[in-house]
């Protein structure tokens, strides 16, 4: 969760970017409510029946610690036109982009020059 | 009247290599105690990479003196070294595989937001970017 503490205690910084953040995990709606409350700037989504995590091939099987399956810490940027930017899959559980590693990304890959070159 | 002569403890070879393979392999934890305190979340490859070089110092140690101390020295440094690895390796995410593609549309889902309502890829458009962030849970 420090990752997420990260992103709230930034959310200004993202704002600035004119960007949302959403949260994304497999819990049900109650854990996500609890979430939401912790982190009332980001947008935490219920991804229980796993709709999303399907959609985009982040689930990492049986590696919760009861066995269960569970998202690999991935990071997407995606436009307003709802095409994907960039995308970043942590090599360790343990490891997470820093808001500042984010938001460069978000920089670079949103740019009219990237927009121009993925055209 | 002539006093004795005070007794000169025998060097001890080596002695130095063991402190400093121990030190070693402590600071590595401790540099990762701090790394977590302040939140980075950087893969802490020097932590088993400098309890391995304390691994190396210990066995040089013992190389030039063979004490109990030394050998339980070099048993504790290897269980920290192989207890480290194990972590770093243990933790290891697959690399992606999966149907998103940079430049392409993100693929079509439908799925809640924490108070319930619907949230699906239409909630994506709009003129601000988007960044989802998949996480593995509250626990």
């Amino acid at each position: 969760m420090i990752e997420l503490g990260q992103l709230e205690r930034r959310h200004q910084d993202f704002e600035k970017h004119n960007t949302r953040v959403f949260v994304v995990s497999v819990e049900g709606l109650d854990d996500a409510q609890k979430t939401q409350g912790d982190f009332p700037h980001l947008v935490v989504i219920s991804d229980h029946g796993h709709g999303l995590t399907n959609a985009a091939g982040t689930m990492h099987a049986r590696a919760a610690p009861d066995g269960t399956d569970i998202d690999a810490p991935t990071t997407i940027v995606v436009d307003g036109h709802g095409t994907v930017r960039w995308l970043y899959r942590s090599p360790q559980v343990i490891t997470r982009l820093s808001p500042d590693e984010l938001l460069a990304a978000i920089d670079q890959h949103t740019s009219s020059k990237s927009e121009d070159t993925i055209r | 009247m002539a006093t004795a002569p005070t007794p000169v403890t025998p060097p001890r070879p080596g002695r130095q290599y063991l402190i400093l393979g121990l030190g070693v392999a402590l600071l590595g934890l401790i540099a990762y105690v701090v790394q977590i305190s302040s939140q980075r979340l950087s893969t802490p490859w020097y932590m088993p990479i400098a309890a391995t070089l304390g691994v190396l110092l210990v066995i040089l140690s013992l190389w030039n003196a063979r004490t109990i101390w030394r050998l339980l020295g070099l048993l504790l440094v290897l269980l920290v070294a192989g207890a480290e690895w194990t972590f770093l390796l243990g933790t290891h995410v697959p690399a992606y595989t999966g149907p998103v593609v940079t430049g392409k549309p993100f693929p079509a889902f439908a799925t809640t937001r924490a108070d319930g309502s619907a949230f699906t890829q239409h909630d994506l458009e709009g003129d601000r970017t988007n960044v989802l962030v998949f996480f593995r849970g509250r626990w």
